[in-house]
């Protein structure tokens, strides 16, 4: 076993569980916005987020795994880590990155349907 | 057994198993969306589930058999300096080839799965039921 080996484990443990505690936590709090929309139907937006959540970790781990290909040669204990630290940080970068941007999607469209009111807690009708 | 012979071993079993959770994801949650579009209508909804079921294994299986082999791929050596044929004899070229091909499959996976999600949220969008269509009479000619 050498040190790509050890390093794939490592990377592929880091990303996988960073995957799974996002996925879950989406899972969570997107409930309510998947209520909304659908009107209170609470077994289709159960369904449809299940759903959605199956997509989003095939999509994150098939990404995640296919990048394993382009890994150069590790020859010492310090390379593994810096490879490790760029390849694993890429991808939680990513993820952070595609969460903002759904969070801020999410912000427009409950702004433009009305659900998400912006005031002042002075200014109370 | 060599590796491309325990790798493929290895691609088959969590590919299957891949499909299978896929598909059974698919089916428990889809049922609710497809009673919605065929009008509470139970049956219906069962049967057609259960084609569609079918067909996402069909296509997803076939596609993860027809992807299974493994050619040796070129790669630019730094050392000599010109492209060698990558030779799978190791553990770590076993992971390397075995992990394109895995991600790539499960990333063909979720596309299927949208794209399944997304024709029944089409279908339910088309099926609401509409306002009663209103038959124009033909307006009678005036006479000359």
């Amino acid at each position: 076993m050498n040190y790509n080996v050890l390093a794939y484990c490592l990377y592929l443990l880091i990303t996988l569980f960073v995957i799974v505690y996002v996925g879950n936590m989406l899972f969570r709090n997107g409930c309510p916005f998947l209520l909304n929309t659908f009107g209170g139907n609470v077994q289709l937006a159960d369904a449809i987020n299940r759903i959605l959540l199956a997509g989003y970790y095939l999509i994150n781990i098939g990404y995640a795994v296919i990048v394993l290909k382009v890994w150069k040669q590790v020859v010492s204990l310090q390379e593994m880590l810096d490879v490790l630290g760029s390849k694993a940080g890429a991808i939680i970068l990513g993820l952070g990155i595609i969460h903002m941007f759904n969070v801020a999607v999410l912000a427009a469209i409950g702004r433009k349907k009305g659900y998400l009111i912006l005031t002042n807690k002075n200014q109370q009708p | 057994m060599n590796y491309i012979v325990s790798a493929y071993s290895l691609y088959l079993a969590i590919a299957v198993a891949l499909t299978i959770w896929v598909a059974r994801t698919l089916h428990t949650n889809s049922k609710v969306l497809l009673v919605e579009i065929f009008h509470g209508e139970n049956e219906l909804a069962v049967s057609v589930n259960k084609l569609l079921q079918v067909g996402f294994y069909l296509i997803s299986i076939g596609c993860a058999i027809i992807r299974l082999e493994i050619r040796p791929g070129w790669q630019f050596d730094e050392v000599t300096r010109a492209n060698i044929l990558q030779e799978i004899n190791s553990v770590q070229s076993m992971i390397e080839v075995l992990s394109y091909k895995l991600g790539s499959f499960i990333l063909i996976l979720g596309l299927m799965l949208f794209v399944n999600f997304f024709l029944l949220l089409m279908l339910r969008s088309g099926s609401k039921p509409r306002a009663p269509r209103v038959i124009q009479q033909p307006v009678a000619r005036p006479a000359l």
